[in-house]
């Protein structure tokens, strides 16, 4: 991307604004890749991996980033979920346009729910999106004329990819269909990121009022902000139904809102990376501990959670940015 | 062009029974460098968050360059060219010093809303992001977050960052606030190398200050203005001497500019 700035004969100011990719970024995608060819036994786990990594990056532009508190961005998945769901249910299979339009309509969806939500801030602000949530939920449940109710929608299964690769039970097409599209969302994010949007996002959340004084539309970064972040979560409500071939009801519950959220804080707010390490670790420590303890799964993440809160300043890559320091001061030593 | 850059006419504003701004009328003409004086508690600052829309006045307008922004929201006021600066640094602490200057660029270029530009390539306004880093002094800071700087350098983002955003009429809230005897001539250089054209309005305490970079000079007390002309007719005046020494005035010679 941005690799000329970094370039010797670059200002000093584009080398500050710059976010050149860095070699170890490869690392996450050559270990979905070896999981792929080496542990095909986990690729179902490791869809549902990709699909929350995808959902916790739209929640750290909203979050980690602009500092806009939610519990409510189950909205946002749910309704991907289900537009995606009810498309092919209804004679649309194909996936990757079926995945654009359930993207484009949570998009507009949480547009018009931006508007409202960019008057409010702080407390206002995590309440509403909570309360909206709950709406939400509650109507899927009860229209279950549409939505299947509690029994989640089922009986829809997705064309072919391309019209050639096909869903098996083993979840080779699964896995590598949703990995793609997360590397896709990733790289555009990863220029939002290095954008002056992305900066406008982080000036929001250091200081709100001067923003203003800065003659910045804030209202209308929000607003835009809520459709970028809500069409992402969209999308991975969308994966989520396409590989799984089933939306559960509870896509939209505040556990899945609270969940991303915890995920997001372990992982590390504000940095990309810290949605993969989060998820990645929240969903194995799940995986393992719903084995051995299923009843006090919830006990051993809530610990966890109290630990990085206590103990690391930013999450688990917070936690890896201090081992590389104390490493680097010790090898120069 | 003969309207005045800002013109304030018989603005109010009551904070129950205080009147903390009383009938205040006075133009800036463009290039002007007038400075606004008073004690502690005179309404200086009040008066200055009228004017950049923070408050919202009793009575009275506030026209900037013709157009009457008296109902208008500060961010409206700010694409309209007026820019303010802080008595108590208001900056974005966690972000680098460029980071500053960049952003206040970009929102003023029209490329903030943009998440497919890359920001390290819009090389004309980083160009002149450096280019104001260097003329206050911060090209040596650029890298460093705000907290980690020096106040004084901090003192001067402040001015930068309104100088980024190419205000017609500048409102300086003591820039120098705070600031140590050694580090007020810093300040003081950055003020000189503002654009002539532009209107300013420096709220001060410290008379060299004012003596250094004023033209006009007005008395603000008690919400009221009580004098203005040159920097010397003012500040060697009876009334100045007295308010700033402590003694009552009991009658004003009341001029409005």
């Amino acid at each position: 991307m941005p690799r000329d700035a970094t370039a010797p004969g670059a200002s000093i100011g584009a080398r500050i604004l710059a976010q050149p990719f860095s070699p170890v970024e490869v690392i996450p995608w050559l270990a979905a890749l070896a999981v792929f060819f080496l542990a095909s036994d986990y690729l179902a786990l490791g869809t549902s991996m990709i699909v929350m990594i995808l959902f916790a990056l739209s929640l750290d532009l909203l979050t980690g980033y602009a500092g806009i508190v939610t519990l409510g961005h189950a909205l946002y998945f749910g309704t991907g979920a289900y537009a995606a769901g009810l498309l092919a249910k209804h004679g649309w299979s194909e996936p990757l346009t079926g995945l654009v339009m359930a993207t484009v309509f949570t998009a507009i969806v949480g547009t018009l729910l931006g508007i409202v939500l960019a008057e409010l801030r702080g407390m206002a602000s995590i309440m509403t999106s909570m309360a909206l949530g709950l709406i939400a939920y509650e109507g899927a449940k009860n229209a279950s004329w549409l939505t299947g109710g509690d029994d989640g929608l089922q009986g829809f299964s997705m064309a072919p990819v391309f019209g050639v690769f096909r869903w098996s039970v083993y979840g080779h097409t699964a896995f590598l269909y949703a990995l793609a599209w997360l590397l896709v969302f990733f790289v555009a994010i990863r220029i939002l990121v290095a954008s002056p949007f992305g900066l406008a996002l982080k000036g929001l959340r250091e200081n709100y009022g001067r923003m203003q004084l800065i003659g910045a539309p804030v209202r209308r970064h929000v607003i835009e902000l809520y459709a970028i972040s809500s069409g992402l979560a969209g999308a991975a409500g969308a994966l989520s139904a396409q590989t799984t071939s089933f939306v559960d009801v509870n896509v939209f519950s505040i556990d899945v809102s609270a969940g991303v959220l915890v995920m997001l804080v372990v992982g590390g707010l504000g940095r990309l990376y810290g949605a993969f390490a989060g998820v990645i670790v929240y969903m194995l420590i799940h995986n393992v501990a719903s084995e051995f303890a299923p009843f006090y799964w919830m006990f051993i993440i809530g610990a966890m959670l109290l630990a990085v809160v206590l103990f690391t300043r930013g999450g688990v890559m917070g936690l890896i940015d201090a081992m590389r320091r104390t490493f680097m001061r010790k090898q120069s030593a | 062009m003969t309207e005045a850059a800002l013109s304030v006419r018989n603005l109010s504003k009551r904070f129950g029974e205080l009147a903390v701004t009383n009938d205040v009328s006075f133009e800036l003409e463009r290039g002007a460098r007038h400075a606004l004086i008073g004690p502690n508690g005179a309404g200086k600052s009040t008066l200055v968050h009228q004017l950049s829309g923070v408050l919202k006045p009793d009575a009275g307008s506030v026209v900037l360059q013709g157009i009457d922004v008296t109902s208008m929201s500060a961010r409206d006021r700010v694409a309209l060219g007026l820019g303010r600066t802080f008595q108590i640094s208001n900056l974005f602490f966690k972000l680098t010093v460029f980071e500053n200057i960049f952003m206040a660029l970009s929102e003023r270029a029209g490329i903030s809303g943009k998440p497919w530009l890359i920001a390290s390539r819009q090389k004309a306004l980083i160009e002149e992001g450096e280019e104001i880093a260097a003329t206050f002094g911060l090209d040596g800071c650029m890298a460093q977050t705000v907290s980690e700087v020096s106040y004084g350098e901090q003192r001067l983002l402040e001015i930068a960052i309104a100088m980024a955003l190419r205000p017609k009429v500048l409102l300086l809230d003591e820039p120098a606030a705070g600031l140590p005897k050694s580090e007020i001539s810093s300040v003081l250089n950055g003020l000189a190398l503002l654009p002539a054209e532009t209107a300013i309005l420096l709220i001060e305490h410290d008379m060299h200050i004012v003596r250094e970079f004023a033209t006009t000079v007005a008395l603000l007390v008690d919400g009221r203005l009580e004098l203005s002309g040159t920097p010397r007719e003012v500040l060697e005046s009876e009334l100045v001497r007295s308010v700033y020494l402590g003694a009552r005035h009991s009658s004003g010679s009341r001029a409005h500019a």
